[in-house]
């Protein structure tokens, strides 16, 4: 059985984007969400194998929202999606519990094998 | 996330110390008491969080013994009396985790340089990372999280907070008790272009990490207390100043900078204040073993503890407390055969006690053993030729008892097997002089013996009382001042060609203040003269002369070059209106007095 993955982003054009390079990787897309508060409720309902974590998003920032489900869940496996120029947020989200990070604009390769790195920790 | 490092190693070695500490204290209770569930269950609980506490630092070896000992105890927990058996297990057990404790890595005294040596057993492992990869920072923290998770880190380089603040180069330093696993894990890290042991010749220094509390290094505090010292005098010397302008508006100004000051003062003093307990909670252990070792029996009995002094008072006063401890169980207390014999219960008795005493420290260190028998010091005294047979009449209580204060001064024959021959009182007066302080002794045939040890809170800020004379000012400390008073030429008189002077009953040696300084002032006639009683190790005497100025807190500073070369002074401070002001040496004094008296 493939992995489950629930992607968080704002933008609906970048969750599209990582669907699509998840999806060919052999990776199932279980949920998305828009904001950190909605990815907490979808991380509770669908229990994914991981997520992929915008940082900078309206009503409740990844960074938060990386903190929330690792109360939840304290192995959860997270994968931040960030920006160029974000470091220190970047910084922060991995001490806050994320297990590695992919910098937007990225090559599909780099997103699987981030993702690949973290399902086998 | 937390990142191991020195600091943790420091607290943890801290704790656990006074955890030991309250070990020794209430297992030697426990050891009288077997059947004290409550300590049973003190002592079970400490080696349970001791265990805790070292499996986190990965420090197994601690831990497998805590866990022991956790476990035995918890049979006689439920059993609800303990035998001797585990009692010296468990003290055996202190005794490894103390050695291993000493044993563990900690910064060199006060954290701030670490030495060479330490480097080198536990060297950084460096971490080179691929040149093109985006956000080396974080990727940096992706690192350590992972390392993380494999093993404890102690430090890194740069820091965590430089890190985050995007402060990184290529390269990571991590340094970790196992490093050869980070070296296998980081072999399969794609940005990681090369991982090796540090050279440990490289001079670069580990820069410390985000911590919230930091250690401040002594030196840091005293240069911290001397200049508040030196902003104290300058205010009251602006305050002198605006006083004669009378300027109104300075003084509101200057009001608040004086509040500021004084509680600056305050704070920084306080920084410097460590209970006594860290020396006095290992006297328990400490009488058990040695009174076990001289198959006596001895009770202990501490108060005090919870006093607080300056850190260097107490680094000063553990050598002297340790050996008057030693001395009362070895040469004050009799056998139990020998004390059923006079009466007195079999188990001898030891109070150590502190009170703090107008600002001054009072510890006091009582036995109810032999006491000190007056003759036999006197007899000594005359074998070593320091008094003359017909001098024995006249001499007093207390000058006998002060003969105990002669270097290398004994009553003993022959050194003791185990014991010796007892540390002299001499080396524990000089011990005790040095933090500012002084000692006394009294002691009863058959009763006991009690030192004092009188202690300034701390040794860079005294009380002072100051003395005017021929427009100069002297301050004399007042740990040492049993009373101040005023007399006239009329209590005066000679005996023995030595002047003295008559104070209720006591016959007092007076020493004039003019003859102190080589001053050649006058007599003011029969008018009311200050009369400042000192007492020192058993040494009571009269200083009389000059005009009281009253008294104050003096910063105390070292005498500038050329002028520390002359005697009598221990040091220099400022009075009120920049003035300096000499403050002299009363116990050395009293030496220079003895001395001249026996020259001529």
């Amino acid at each position: 059985m493939s992995a489950r993955i629930l992607v968080v982003d704002d933008a609906i054009f970048m969750r599209k984007m990582l669907a699509d390079i998840l999806q060919r990787g052999g990776y199932e897309i279980c949920d998305e969400a828009g904001n950190g508060s909605e990815a907490v409720q979808k991380y509770e309902k669908v229990r994914p194998d991981l997520v992929t974590m915008d940082i900078i998003m309206p009503d409740m920032s990844g960074i938060d929202a990386i903190k929330k489900i690792k109360e939840l869940d304290s192995e959860a496996k997270i994968v931040v999606v960030s920006a160029m120029g974000h470091q220190s947020l970047v910084v922060e989200a991995i001490q806050a519990g994320a297990k590695d990070y992919v910098v937007k604009p990225f090559q599909p390769s780099r997103v699987i094998e981030a993702v690949q790195r973290v399902l086998k920790l | 996330m937390e990142v191991q490092s020195k600091e943790y190693i420091k607290l943890f070695k801290d704790e656990s110390s006074e955890y030991l500490n309250t070990l020794n204290r209430i297992i030697v209770e426990l050891e009288k008491e077997p059947d004290n569930k409550q300590i049973t269950a003190e002592v079970y609980r400490i080696f349970h969080t001791l265990k805790g506490m070292a499996a986190s630092l990965g420090y197994t070896e601690i831990e497998t013994i805590s866990h022991d000992l956790e476990e035995k105890l918890e049979i006689f927990k439920e059993k609800g009396e303990v035998n001797a058996e585990i009692i010296d297990e468990v003290f055996k057990g202190i005794d490894k985790i103390e050695a291993l404790l000493a044993r563990l890595e900690t910064p060199a005294k006060e954290g701030v340089t670490e030495s060479e040596a330490e480097r080198e057993k536990f060297p950084y492992v460096e971490i080179l990372l691929k040149e093109d990869i985006s956000l080396p920072a974080a990727r940096a923290a992706v690192i350590i999280q992972r390392i993380e998770e494999k093993t404890k880190i102690e430090d890194l380089d740069p820091s965590y907070e430089e890190i985050k603040s995007g402060n990184i180069g290529r390269i990571l330093k991590v340094r970790c008790l196992e490093p050869e696993k980070i070296i296998n894990m980081m072999a399969s890290f794609d940005e990681v272009e090369e991982v090796k042991m540090e050279d440990t010749k490289s001079k670069r220094a580990a820069l410390p990490g985000g911590i919230e509390g930091i250690r401040v290094d002594i030196n840091m505090l005293d240069r911290m207390q001397n200049l508040v010292g030196e902003l104290v005098i300058t205010t009251s010397q602006l305050s002198e100043i605006i006083r004669n302008f009378g300027e109104e508006q300075f003084q509101g100004v200057l009001e608040l900078h004086n509040r500021s000051v004084k509680e600056l003062q305050e704070v920084i003093t306080n920084v410097r204040l460590v209970p006594l307990s860290l020396i006095f909670n290992k006297f328990t252990r400490y009488v058990r073993d040695l009174s076990r070792k001289l198959e006596k029996e001895v009770d202990i009995e501490i108060f005090g503890s919870d006093i607080e002094v300056d850190r260097s008072l107490l680094e000063g006063i553990s050598d002297p407390l340790i050996h008057l401890i030693r001395n009362a169980v070895s040469h004050g207390l009799e056998s139990p055969g020998e004390r059923e014999n006079l009466n007195k219960h079999r188990v001898g008795k030891i109070t150590v006690s502190a009170k703090s005493i107008k600002g001054d420290i009072l510890i006091q260190i009582s036995d109810d053993g032999k006491g000190i028998d007056e003759k036999e010091v006197l007899l000594a005294a005359f074998r070593r030729g320091l008094v003359e047979e017909e001098e024995f009449e006249s001499l007093s209580r207390a000058e006998i008892l002060r003969f105990l204060f002669m270097p290398g001064f004994t009553t003993r024959e022959k050194a003791d097997k185990v014991s010796g021959r007892g540390v002299g009182l001499d080396v524990v007066r000089k011990l005790v002089r040095s933090v500012g302080g002084s000692v006394n002794i009294t002691t009863e045939k058959n009763q006991g013996t009690t030192i004092s040890m009188k202690l300034p809170l701390s040794m860079s800020i005294i009380k002072v009382y100051l003395l005017g004379l021929d427009n100069q000012l002297f301050a004399l400390p007042m740990t040492f001042v049993d009373e101040t008073l005023t007399v006239t030429e009329d209590v005066m008189s000679q005996l023995m060609g030595r002047e003295v002077m008559l104070l209720r009953r006591e016959i007092l040696p007076v020493y004039r203040l003019s003859d102190i300084l080589k001053h050649n002032s006058k007599s003011n006639g029969n008018q009311n003269m200050p009369c400042v009683v000192v007492e020192i190790e058993n040494d009571r005497f009269a200083i009389v002369g000059g005009k009281f100025k009253g008294s104050m807190e003096a910063v105390v500073k070292p005498l500038p070059s050329p002028i520390d070369k002359i005697k009598g002074y221990i040091g220099i401070t400022m009075v009120g209106n920049g003035r300096p002001c000499l403050i002299l040496d009363l116990p050395a004094l009293r030496y220079r007095r003895s001395y001249e008296n026996t020259g001529s």
